[in-house]
Formats: structure tokens, sequence, C-alpha cells
């Protein structure tokens, strides 16, 4: 990697790090440590394939969603990383469905998480996030299917009308 | 709302509380690459001296080569708290319980009173509270100068003014870490990181002056000799001389602060522009950074560096916004019956942490200008959010409290 590269290398890294930074917290269920882990493993490797790499953004994303996955398939444990004990609640029903919420997607396991995250936080149709994944548009399908049901399960006020960050709905 | 709607609120909103990354991540991905090449590298060689039997200096290609500076720091001192809402007490001044918005929190503040010493002169003495988490409420302290890291955990503090030794608290219930000075400081400072501290150097009581007399009062020559980078990874305190400027007018106070990056320290520059001097961590004077020295704000650049506070607006307010894309100012003028005077902090890249005093026909204040609360002011024109109540007179002791802003 000569100078130019480098250079390049870290005016990538200062302009998408924020948001990459927010994809690594959300895999991550919520914790900061483990997002910096996740994406500083990300841009090591990234960096060691720079030269080959067109679209860098595309595979930080991909280097992570498949690290987080693997970390789950090699540990087979589901990431219990907490949400703040201590969010201050604002005294709305919205508030306190925000806090379950949270505590419940940190409790999927990784790979419901990123499929969560793939397919409603970065809006990805099934086909793109299966061919990220590496699996098959029916498995893509299936565990959204059961992350959903296991949200609904975690966290019981959604399956009742609810308020949300403060909209009636 | 359909669950999935709802998926995809929570989860935007959610990130949205991601924390900025502590370290330097480019460098680090840079240096792990260096090093995995060296190693591979130290491993070929040494197979090839294993058949040729001859000698190869492999020990010197390895890590002393590129030393992974990340990787020995204590990095995790102090994590950030991932809480972004709003806390207010508007009621009480000085606040009883957390004043925060967004990525900006008030975990210290500290209070004053002027204790005459002799028949001529006084010293101003600091009474400084910490916000308490576990009891929500702040608390007294028995120090004579605090600094809390981001995050609130962390906390150093000084036991006397000036002193040769500076106590570091890396947790709620942790012992203290005692480093000791090569020469005597009178404030301490966080690096934004965490993971070093600035304390700056004087050799008497910086907070000592003479007895004002009717409305003036004559300062104290400088005392200062220079600042201390204390690294914590190691505890190793490093010196660097650099007294006041005899061509600066002379302060009460002349402290040291850290770049919003932590690369850099500086100092109030009297005679602007620019508002301030920057050195290196060994001394050395450095050019001013792009968007630090418009005015005396810590820090002057929004989080996402889009917008800067600037001074003189020359549209008849005193401070205004400046839209780093465009160059285009705008100024801070009266929102619901405040007056911004003064701003403290960044809480996000739309809304500021500032003072503000009921506004009086057109530029006067209720009470003066110098009756005024911290108040929550949205640049997109939301309504604005009382923090805390007024202050009746910021600039008398017993009246008054100096708020500590800290990174969350």
């Amino acid at each position: 990697m000569d100078a130019a590269e480098e250079r390049r290398f870290r005016e990538f890294v200062s302009v998408r790090s924020p948001a990459l930074m927010r994809l690594a917290f959300l895999l991550t269920g919520g914790d900061p440590h483990a997002a910096e882990d996740l994406l500083q493993g990300a841009l090591t490797k990234t960096v060691a394939r720079w030269r080959g790499v067109e679209l860098p953004e595309a595979y930080v994303k991909q280097v992570m969603y498949r690290q987080q996955v693997s970390w789950w398939r090699r540990r087979r444990e589901t990431a219990m990383a907490e949400p703040p004990e201590e969010a201050v609640a604002d005294g709305t029903h919205g508030a306190e469905l925000r806090i379950v919420m949270r505590r419940a997607l940190a409790r999927l396991t990784a790979r419901q998480r990123a499929v969560l995250v793939l397919r409603y936080y970065e809006d990805l149709p099934e086909a793109e996030v299966a061919e990220i994944l590496g699996c098959s548009v029916g498995t893509v399908r299936s565990t959204t299917h059961r992350s959903l049901a296991r949200l609904r399960v975690l966290a019981p006020e959604l399956r009742e009308p609810h308020m949300i960050l403060g909209e009636a709905t | 709302m359909t669950i999935d709607e709802t998926v995809r609120r929570i989860l935007r909103d959610w990130s949205e509380e991601a924390p900025a990354s502590s370290g330097d991540l480019a460098g680090i991905a840079l240096r792990r690459r260096r090093r995995a090449r060296l190693r591979t590298f130290a491993v070929v060689a040494g197979a090839t001296a294993a058949v040729v039997a001859a000698a190869v200096t492999v020990p010197v290609l390895l890590p002393e080569a590129a030393p992974d500076v990340s990787g020995s720091a204590v990095a995790v001192l102090s994590a950030p708290d991932p809480s972004t809402e709003t806390a207010a007490d508007p009621d009480s001044s000085p606040p009883k319980t957390l004043v925060a918005a967004g990525r900006a929190a008030v975990y210290a503040y500290y209070t004053w009173e002027e204790v005459k010493i002799s028949a001529d002169r006084q010293v101003k003495k600091l009474t400084w509270n910490r916000y308490d988490r576990d009891k929500g409420v702040y608390e007294k302290t028995p120090w004579a100068w605090l600094d809390v890291a981001r995050g609130g955990e962390a906390a150093a503090f000084l036991e006397q003014v000036p002193a040769k030794r500076v106590g570091v608290l890396t947790g709620r219930d942790a012992e203290v870490r005692w480093i000791d000075l090569e020469r005597p400081a009178a404030a301490v400072h966080w690096s934004p990181d965490a993971t070093k501290l600035l304390l700056t150097n004087y050799s008497a009581n910086p907070d000592e002056s003479y007895i004002p007399e009717g409305n003036s009062r004559m300062l104290m020559p400088s005392s200062r000799i220079g600042f201390t980078v204390v690294d914590l990874a190691d505890g190793r305190a490093v010196f660097r001389a650099r007294g006041a400027d005899p061509d600066e007018p002379p302060t009460d106070r002349d402290d040291f602060s850290w770049s919003a990056d932590g690369t850099l320290v500086w100092e109030n520059h009297a005679s602007p522009p620019p508002t301030k001097k920057f050195y290196d961590l060994e001394g050395n004077e450095r050019p001013v950074p792009y968007g630090t020295a418009e005015t005396y704000q810590q820090d002057e650049l929004s989080p996402g560096g889009t917008r800067l506070i600037v001074g003189n607006t020359g549209q008849g307010a005193g401070l205004g916004i400046r839209d780093v894309a465009s160059g285009r100012t705008t100024p801070l003028t009266p929102v619901s019956g405040y007056l911004i005077e003064q701003i403290e902090a960044w809480a996000d890249e739309d809304r500021l942490i500032v003072w503000a005093c009921e506004q009086k026909g057109a530029n006067g204040c209720v009470g003066g200008e110098f009756r005024n609360r911290l108040l929550l002011v949205d640049l997109k024109g939301g309504d604005p959010v009382p923090l805390s109540g007024f202050r009746e007179n910021s600039q008398k002791a017993g009246k008054s409290w100096v708020p500590i802003f800290t990174p969350r």
C-alpha cells in the first residue's frame, strides 16, 4: 500500500466510520465495545485487500455481517449485551416500549439480529440479504419470521395497540 | 403501526445512540496490517535461515519496528454512556439531578467563595460537586479540583491547589491511583479518549489575587510554568515548560485544554484572531486546526463537523452558527423569550446547550445580564428546553455555579 492508497483509506474511514459504527452498534445489540471491535476487525481485513476493493463500504459491511454470524456459529450462544439500565424514561408508554424492544433485540441471536438489521435498517430486499449472508432466500424469509416471532415473545407489548416514540398508533 | 414499521423505527432510533469510535480506527488497521506483514516476513526469513544456516536478524523486524500503541493503552477506563436522552432540573440552581442532552452531560459543577488570607489578598476556593449515578443526584466532593472523564464514571482530582500528585478513580468503587508530578499542578483535564491527563503546572496558587478595591482588582503575576501529560497506560508523567506569554495581558488562570481530537493542547490567545494557541504534546507550537479558534469555546465545530460557532456575526447578535459547506452564517437570535448569551456545548448536530436570560426589550435581560439559566436550543426551530434554574448572578460567589460539560 503506497502513500496515496493509505491516504484514501484514511479518508474513507474518516468519512464513513460514524455510519459504519452505527451499523456495528446494532449488529452487536448495543454493545459499544463489541461494536468497535467488530468495526476495527473489518477495517483491518479491508486494508489488507484495499487495492482490489472497488466498493469499500459494501465490503466492510459484508465483513461485519459475516464476522458477526460466524462468531455466533462458533460460540452457539446469543449475544447478551444489555441496553443501558438507566435509560431515562420520559414517562410515556413509547419510551418504555423502546427500552423493552432494545432489550429484546439484544437478546436475539447474532444471526437473527443481522437479518433484521439488513431487512429493516438497511432496507435490503430478501435476495440481497441472502447474497450478503451466503444463504438462500428461503432461509432469510424463515429467519426473519422467526426473529419477529421471538421479538413478540420477548416484548409482549408488541402484540398490543401501543404508542411508540410519542406517536399514537 | 405494524411490527415491521416498529422494528424499523426502533433500529434507526437506536443506531443514533452509537458512540463515536474512541480510537484511531484507520491508524490501528494500518499498524496491524504492517505488523502482520512483518511477522510473515520473519517466519519466511527464519525458515530460510534454518536451511542455509545463515544468520538472519529477524528480531529487528518484529514489533519494535511497528509498535501497536493502542494495544498497551488503558483504553476502557471510561466507556461512553450510550444514552442521549435529555435530563433537566429546570427548577433548581445549581441543579440537584443530572443535566444532560444529546452527547453532552454535566457530570460535575463547582461553586466558589473568596477567602481572605491577608490584609490585601484573597483566594478563590472552589467546591466541586459530582453526579452520583447510583443516587441520581449531585454530591459535594472534598477535592480542590475535579474533572470527570467521558461516560461519567472515571474521575481525576487534586487534593489542593497546586498539588504535587494527581488522584485517579477509574470507576465508581475503584481505589484511588496516585500519580506523582515533577512540578505542582492546579488543573487537570481528561483527554477526549480518556487515556491521558493534561495538567497545568503553576509555581503558586493561580487562584490567589489582591482584594478588590471598588470595582477593580489587581491580578498577581502569572505563576504558570508549563503543562504535564500523564499517559495512564503506564502512569508516566512528562512535564513541558511553557510559561505564560509575557506579551499577553494577565489573567486569573491560564490553563491548557485538549483539542477535540486529543492530539494537541491549547491556551487562550488574548489578542485574537485566532483566539487560541496550539501546541503538540511535546510543547512545540503548532498551526491552528480549522474551525477551532473563532471563539473561546472548547468545541466550536459540531460533532459531525457541519456547523461552526462563530463570534461577532456583524448582524446584531453576538454569536452565530456558520454552515461549513456553504459558509453562510446565521446569527443566534432570541428564541421564545430567551436571549442567548453564551454557548456551552453541542448536544448534537442540531442542538446547542447555552446560557440564556429572560429577554427584556430588544437586547435586555430580566434581572440583568448575569441572571441566566442553561437552555437547550434547537437550530431547526424546535422549542427551547430549560435544563436548569436561573443563576442569581453568574459573577458572584454564593449566587452562581459553573457546569463542566463532558461527553456522555
